[in-house]
């Protein structure tokens, strides 16, 4: 099983879309609506009121003092005994058997109590969760499945309920707790396999005594990630040393998504002769000549019979400053390049900065 | 977009021997199309003249940048906004995408040479230039100026023999100067900006950006190799043996930065008087100096200093407008730049009273906050040049 997050209005809606189609969403949360209350500033709704709520943008929430460690908007309730929030997820058309868990991101001081979740203004509880962690910010999970279906609104949605914090009855007063972030975390049917994206010919030609490499990669939109590819290979394919053995081979890709479900392509590689030829350096120049303190901005190519190639440059000594500057005299430049079998190329030019 | 242009004749001359300065042109000139402004690729003819051989050849090519175009060193949006800019018109919030990023000058001068020598020079005579060595016949060439008409020659070589090129010019368009250095957002070169007294700020003495959280080893050479970089002042958190990321030979300076109105806080009193002394030393140059974003402690900095130097309000609010194209400073909340501009006029507030007299009333605030006239006038010596 696989699970999805969401904060926001925005993204909400896509992930509804999701359900249907499906494709994957995962949040950014970042938006004013990662906290989705009903109520308002100035009026208490709440099963657990307040005295004051103030909600901040991050540049506004540093300048207010909240506690580092928070992302994007931030929650401030001030109460006395008590402060919560009407936490409505009525509009958003969430299936409450689809939601795996509930996440709450929140900051409260040790004079709170307890972290509370209701459904009818604080007559019974879907989670009471110990305020074991003062002056932190704290996740705290609602994942029992009964008690989530307890926020069940209409049509099976998830609905609206109340969600805040308890102080201790201390007689202390204008006790301040934040809500960072509330997400709920949603589970999907995936029975969708990975995309094996290989853009090679379906018959390879290649040659023994080195590596096979070809580029392969796999895709899952569902879970919006990349999988490895394996490669299982009807016979002995390689020697000790990891190059290819003479001989021709049936080569399965195979991808695999985190549900198991999975992907194959068959490939074809003949594997010939070993490849005894070095690639050839395009450079017909034995010298150069440049002016002291000139930037090297030198290229040169290769061309091989198998493989792709590139060159190498490798400076004497003192050649080149920090900046990559040519120092004035005459500089050694040695080109080399090797195939995947090994065969190596090398050449040198003479470089004279004057 | 190509365009139909006159073609340039112009005279090529082969030479063995290259010459180390190449301070001569042997080309005739010709006639070039000036009216175009956009960067633009032509067709060119020329003729060569191979030396022992008394052989005239043409050559045809393509050379960029074309005769007396003004290129601009920044992409598109940054560009179109400059050439319209209006102060807190700027309203969007960007996606993370690093937009405050220079653009590199694309030279291209076409043939089948060997190699190349690439010169380009600030003089007309070719005297002091910039050399590149290279093969092919293009290169994109980073981190020149803005507001700078440039010249440059080619000495292409083939069989031993040299090539030597006309002299073109191109002018680069008059913006402020974004930097790149690789894993590093919102870099820019306070230099370039002209005063009220007739002068401008040095261009490489002070660079502005965000932290080094993603720096990378190519970050740290052209930081340190390139841009020459020898002092970071951190306005992040003032910290007791704090090491440069830039590496054990960059002098680190940190203080506990304010932003805005809290400059008039009295706890940040010497955290600010430290920021500012950082300049005062010449040994300090050139300085990076960055926050997180780049854009709130730094930009704060940013506005003192340009005051105090005299760059024109204008000038001031735009380099600070640039932040917001850029992946840290455009990003990392969600306060519209509307908002935030309003900080900016905050401070504005506090260190002047009046537009006309922001240089004067910054110097008279910092000489209140602490700052000797000496230290001032020496920021200013540091900072400030003549233009030619």
């Amino acid at each position: 099983m696989r699970s999805i997050r969401f904060t926001s209005a925005l993204i909400c809606i896509l992930l509804v879309f999701t359900l249907l189609c499906p494709l994957p969403v995962i949040s950014a949360g970042d938006e004013k609506g990662e906290i989705p209350y009903a109520d308002k500033p100035d009026t208490a709704s709440s099963p657990y009121r307040y005295k004051r709520m103030d909600v901040y943008s991050s540049y506004e929430a540093a300048k207010a003092g909240v506690p580092e460690g928070y992302g994007g908007y931030v929650m401030k309730l001030t109460g006395d005994s008590s402060s919560g929030i009407t936490v409505d997820f009525s509009n958003r058309n969430i299936p409450v058997t689809s939601v795996k868990a509930l996440h709450f991101r929140v900051y409260y001081g040790k004079h709170t109590k307890e972290v509370r979740v209701t459904t009818d203004a604080g007559v019974s509880w879907v989670l009471r969760y110990n305020a074991v962690k003062p002056d932190q910010w704290d996740e705290i999970v609602l994942s029992d499945a009964n008690e989530i279906k307890k926020l069940s609104g209409k049509n099976g949605r998830l609905g609206v309920f109340g969600f805040g914090f308890r102080n201790l009855d201390d007689g202390s007063v204008n006790n301040v707790a934040y809500i960072d972030e509330i997400s709920v975390e949603l589970t999907v049917n995936d029975d969708i396999p990975p995309v094996i994206i290989y853009d090679g010919p379906e018959r390879i030609e290649t040659t023994a005594s080195k590596p096979f490499v070809i580029d392969a990669v796999s895709w899952d939109e569902e879970e919006n990630a990349e999988f490895p590819v394996e490669y299982i290979w009807d016979k002995e394919a390689t020697d000790g040393e990891g190059g290819l053995i003479k001989g021709e081979y049936k080569l399965t890709l195979r991808a695999a998504d985190s549900r198991g479900n999975t992907a194959e392509k068959a490939l074809t590689v003949i594997v010939g002769e070993k490849d005894t030829e070095a690639p050839v350096i395009n450079c017909r120049l034995k010298s150069i000549r440049t002016v002291a303190g000139a930037y090297v901005r030198l290229k040169f190519e290769a061309r091989d019979d198998h493989d792709k190639t590139e060159v190498v440059q490798s400076w004497s000594d003192n050649a080149l400053d920090r900046q990559g500057r040519i120092t004035e005299g005459t500089h050694t430049l040695t080109l080399t390049s090797s195939d995947l079998t090994g065969n190596t190329a090398s050449m040198t030019v003479t470089v004279t900065a004057n | 977009m190509k365009k139909n242009v006159p073609l340039l004749t112009a005279l090529l001359l082969v030479s063995s021997v290259l010459t180390g300065a190449c301070v001569t042109s042997c080309g005739t000139g010709g006639t070039a199309d000036t009216t175009e402004t956009e960067e633009a690729t032509v067709s060119v003819t020329e003729e060569a003249t191979v030396t022992g051989t008394e052989e005239e050849t043409e050559i045809q090519y393509e050379i960029t940048p074309k005769e007396g175009v003004t290129v601009s060193l920044l992409n598109d949006i940054m560009t179109e906004w400059i050439n319209s800019y209006k102060r807190g018109r700027l309203d969007k919030i960007y996606d993370h995408t690093e937009r405050c990023e220079p653009v590199p000058v694309h030279f291209s001068w076409g043939g089948d040479a060997e190699y190349t020598n690439l010169f380009i020079s600030e003089n007309p005579d070719m005297s002091d230039p910039v050399v590149f060595l290279c093969s092919g016949s293009e290169l994109d060439v980073e981190d020149l100026l803005p507001g700078t008409e440039y010249f440059w020659q080619t000495v292409c070589t083939k069989d031993g023999n040299d090539i030597r090129s006309d002299i073109h010019s191109f002018k680069t368009l008059q913006t402020i100067r974004t930097v790149y250095i690789p894993g590093v957002s919102n870099v820019r070169d306070l230099g370039g900006k002209k005063t009220s007294d007739g002068r401008r700020v040095k261009y490489g003495m002070v660079y502005r950006g965000a932290d080094f959280a993603n720096l990378t080893d190519e970050g740290i050479k052209k930081a340190v190799d390139i841009l020459g970089i020898k002092t970071e002042l951190d306005l992040r958190e003032k910290v007791t043996g704090g090491v440069s990321p830039l590496g054990k030979d960059i002098k680190y300076i940190s203080v506990t930065a304010p932003y805005y109105e809290k400059i008039e806080l009295n706890e940040y009193k010497d955290d600010l008087l430290a920021e500012l002394k950082a300049f005062v030393d010449p040994d300090n140059f050139p300085i990076y100096f960055h926050c997180s974003l780049g854009r709130d402690r730094t930009g704060t900095l940013a506005v003192i200093l340009q005051a105090l130097l005299g760059v024109s309000e204008n000038d001031i609010y735009m380099d600070y407008e640039a932040s917001f194209f850029s992946d840290m400073g455009g990003y990392a909340d969600t306060t519209p730049p509307s908002t935030m501009l309003q900080q900016l006029n905050n401070l504005k507030g506090i260190i002047s009273r009046s537009a006309k007299l922001l240089q004067y009333n910054t110097r008279t605030y910092l000489l209140n906050l602490g700052m000797t006239e000496k230290e001032l006038d020496a920021i200013c010596e540091n900072l400030l040049e003549d233009v030619k």
